[in-house]
C-alpha cells in the first residue's frame, strides 16, 4: 500500500498559503516529514486524516481516494494530532474501550483485550483507573497514542508525537512507531531531526508549504559528503561569515558559536571538513543549498 | 451499534456529574414545595395544577438545559479531543444522533423530578395537605408526556444544535434568548395584535397557553376534570415545535462537519 500525494495546495481565509502543490509519494515503512513550525505539516496531516479539505490537488492510499472516500479511510487510519485534549472525567481504560468501539472493535472481549494491550504497551496500565485530569502532558500524549494504535492502521499519521515526550517516554514511543511501520505506512511529522533520523527510510523536507527535497536520509547525507565545512567564529565576525560564505547553521558548541558552511571546496583555511548529518541536510534544503528551493534560485540556462 | 455506544457513553458520562443531580433536585425540591400544601383551586390536586406546575418549574428548567445540550454537543471541541473522534470511522447521523438522544433523554430525566416531586408531597406520609388525594396517573403522565417532554425535545434541539455548530457550549444559552423573543412575538399577538391562534402557537414553553389562557378562561370544574393537554391547540402547538425542532436538527445534521475546528 502506498500513499500517493499529488498538487496538493492549501490556502487560508487570511491569505496564508500553507501549501503550495504538494507531492509526495509515500510507501510502506516510516516516512518522516520534517520541517519548522508554521511549514504546513499540520494543515498536510489534517488534510491526510479527512479532517480538513485542501483546495485542489488528490491523495490516493492504494484503491482509496482520501479525499472522497473518507469512511473508508478512517476504516484505516490511525491519527495522532500535534494538540489534541480529554475529557477529564474519565479513565483511560474507560475512554479508550469507547474509542475502540468507534473504531469498530465491536465483541466485549476483543476489546478487553485490545484496550488491556495498548494502555500495556504505552505504560499507562498502571493509571489507568485515574481520571484523565490527573494526567501529565507526557501520560495524556501516550493516551492519544494508545488511541491512534486502536485498530491496527494501515495508515498511521503522526504530528509532532514527541514533543511532551520525556527521552524513555520518546524511545518507547518510537520503539511502537517502528514495530507498526512494518506492515503500514507511518507518516511521521516532526521538527525534531533526531526523530527522523533514528527511524525513517524516507523523508520529506517542508517550509512554507513546499516540498523543498524529497530523499532517504542515508543517501541525502551522503551526497553532502565533502560539501559541509565548519568554523568557529565569534559573535562579532558572525555577521561578516554570513556575508562572505553559504553559512547553513550556527550552533553553541562547548560554550563555543560553531558555524557550518556549504560549499564544494574549502572555502579557506579557517574550516574544516566536517561529518555530515541530517541536520546538515535539513539546513541545507531550507536555505536553498540543495533541493528545489536551490533550483527556483538558479537562473535559467545554467545548470 | 456506534450509536448506541455514543449515546451510552454521553448519557453515563453525564449522568455522573453532580450538575445533572442537582438540577432534578431543584426540580423536585421547587415542585414539592409548590404543592406541599392544599391544592390552589380545590382542596385535591387538579390536572390544571399539575399542569400549571409543569409549565412553571419548565421556565427554570429551561436555564438548566443548555448546560446539558452545550455540554453533549460541544465538549468535543471545548475539551480539544475533536480531532481523535472526528478521524474514527463514525457518521455523522451516529455522532450527532447519539449525543442530541443522550441529551434529551437526560433532559427528559431532570424534567421528571417535577411529577414526582408533586407526588411526593401529595403522597408522602408528612405531607401537610390535610387531604387524601386519589392517584390519578393519567394528570401526571398526560402533563409529562404533553407539555414537558415536547418542550424538552424542541429546547434540547435548538441548545444542542447551536452549541453543535458553533463548537462552544455557551452558544446553547443563546438558544433561551430565541425562545424569549419567539414568547414575546406570540404574546404581542395575542394581545395587541389579536391574533390569539397564532399566539398559542407561537408559545415554546406553553406558559401563555396554560397559565394565561387556561388559568383566565376555564372553569373551577374544567380545572379539577379536564386532562390539560389534549385541547387541540396545545396539540397543534406541540405538532409544530416538534416539527420545528426536527428540521432545526437536520438543518445542523447537513452544516455539521467531522472535520477541524480553526482558532
Amino acid at each position: 500500500m502506498t500513499l500517493q500525494i499529488r498538487g496538493i495546495s492549501k490556502t487560508y481565509p487570511n491569505g496564508v498559503q500553507a501549501l503550495k502543490d504538494v507531492a509526495l509519494t509515500i510507501p510502506k515503512g516510516m516516512y518522516g516529514l520534517l520541517g519548522p513550525n508554521g511549514a504546513g505539516k499540520s494543515t498536510l496531516m489534517r488534510i491526510l486524516a479527512t479532517l480538513q479539505e485542501p483546495d485542489g490537488g488528490s491523495v490516493q492510499l492504494g484503491e482509496i481516494d482520501v479525499l472522497k472516500q473518507k469512511d473508508e479511510v478512517r476504516q484505516t487510519l490511525g491519527y495522532l494530532p500535534q494538540e489534541f485534549g480529554v475529557y477529564p472525567k474519565v479513565n483511560a481504560e474507560e475512554l479508550l474501550d469507547y474509542f475502540a468501539v468507534l473504531k469498530g472493535v465491536g465483541s466485549r472481549r476483543a476489546r478487553q483485550g485490545v484496550v488491556e494491550s495498548l494502555l500495556r504497551k504505552t505504560n499507562l496500565w498502571d493509571v489507568r483507573e485515574q481520571k484523565l485530569s490527573g494526567y501529565s502532558g507526557g501520560m495524556r500524549q501516550r493516551f492519544g497514542v494508545a488511541v491512534a494504535l486502536l485498530g491496527n492502521p494501515k495508515l498511521m499519521i503522526v504530528d509532532e508525537p514527541t514533543a511532551g515526550l520525556d527521552p524513555a517516554e520518546r524511545v518507547r514511543f518510537l520503539n511502537l512507531l517502528s514495530e507498526l511501520g512494518e506492515a503500514s505506512v507511518v507518516l511521521l511529522s516532526t521538527h525534531i531531526v533526531e526523530d527522523v533520523s533514528e527511524l525513517c527510510t524516507r523523508m520529506a523536507i517542508i517550509d512554507k508549504g513546499e516540498i523543498l527535497l524529497e530523499a532517504e536520509p542515508l543517501r541525502a547525507i551522503d551526497e553532502l559528503q565533502g560539501r559541509i565545512w565548519s568554523c568557529e567564529v565569534s559573535r562579532e565576525a558572525q555577521d561578516d561569515l554570513e556575508r562572505g560564505h553559504a553559512v547553513i547553521s550556527t550552533k553553541l558548541y562547548a560554550g563555543r558559536t560553531v558555524a557550518h558552511v556549504y560549499c564544494d571546496s574549502t572555502p579557506g583555511p579557517a574550516f574544516e571538513p566536517a561529518k555530515p548529518d541530517l541536520e546538515d541536510v535539513y539546513f541545507s534544503a531550507v536555505t536553498g543549498r540543495i533541493g528545489r528551493r536551490r533550483e527556483h534560485q538558479r537562473p535559467e540556462g545554467r545548470p | 451499534m456506534k450509536f448506541r455506544e455514543i449515546f451510552r457513553f454521553e448519557f453515563v458520562y453525564q449522568a455522573r456529574r453532580v450538575r445533572t443531580w442537582l438540577y432534578f433536585a431543584v426540580l423536585f425540591a421547587v415542585a414539592y414545595g409548590l404543592n406541599r400544601t392544599s391544592g390552589r383551586d380545590g382542596l385535591v390536586i387538579s390536572p390544571f395544577e399539575v399542569a400549571l406546575d409543569t409549565v412553571l418549574t419548565g421556565l427554570l428548567w429551561v436555564w438548566m438545559a443548555p448546560a446539558v445540550a452545550g455540554s453533549a454537543a460541544a465538549r468535543d471541541v471545548q475539551t480539544r479531543m475533536y480531532p481523535l473522534i472526528y478521524a474514527a470511522p463514525i457518521s455523522k447521523a451516529d455522532y450527532l444522533g447519539g449525543r442530541f438522544l443522550a441529551a434529551f433523554v437526560l433532559n427528559a430525566l431532570i424534567l421528571a423530578a417535577v411529577p414526582l416531586g408533586i407526588l411526593a408531597a401529595v403522597f408522602f406520609p408528612f405531607s401537610t395537605r390535610g387531604v387524601v388525594d386519589p392517584l390519578r396517573p393519567a394528570i401526571y403522565l398526560s402533563s409529562y408526556g404533553l407539555l414537558a417532554l415536547p418542550t424538552a425535545f424542541a429546547f434540547t434541539a435548538v441548545q444542542f444544535s447551536m452549541a453543535a455548530l458553533k463548537g462552544r457550549v455557551m452558544v446553547s444559552y443563546l438558544g433561551n434568548l430565541l425562545f424569549v423573543a419567539v414568547s414575546i412575538g406570540g404574546a404581542l399577538c395575542m394581545n395587541v395584535l389579536q391574533m390569539p391562534a397564532l399566539g398559542k402557537l407561537l408559545d415554546p414553553s406553553l406558559r401563555l397557553n396554560v397559565q394565561i389562557v387556561m388559568g383566565d378562561t376555564w372553569t373551577p370544574l374544567q380545572k379539577n376534570t379536564v386532562l390539560v393537554g389534549l385541547e387541540s391547540s396545545i396539540l397543534a402547538n406541540r405538532l409544530v415545535w416538534i416539527g420545528v425542532s426536527a428540521a432545526i436538527l437536520v438543518f445542523t445534521h447537513v452544516r455539521f462537519r467531522l472535520g477541524h475546528r480553526a482558532g
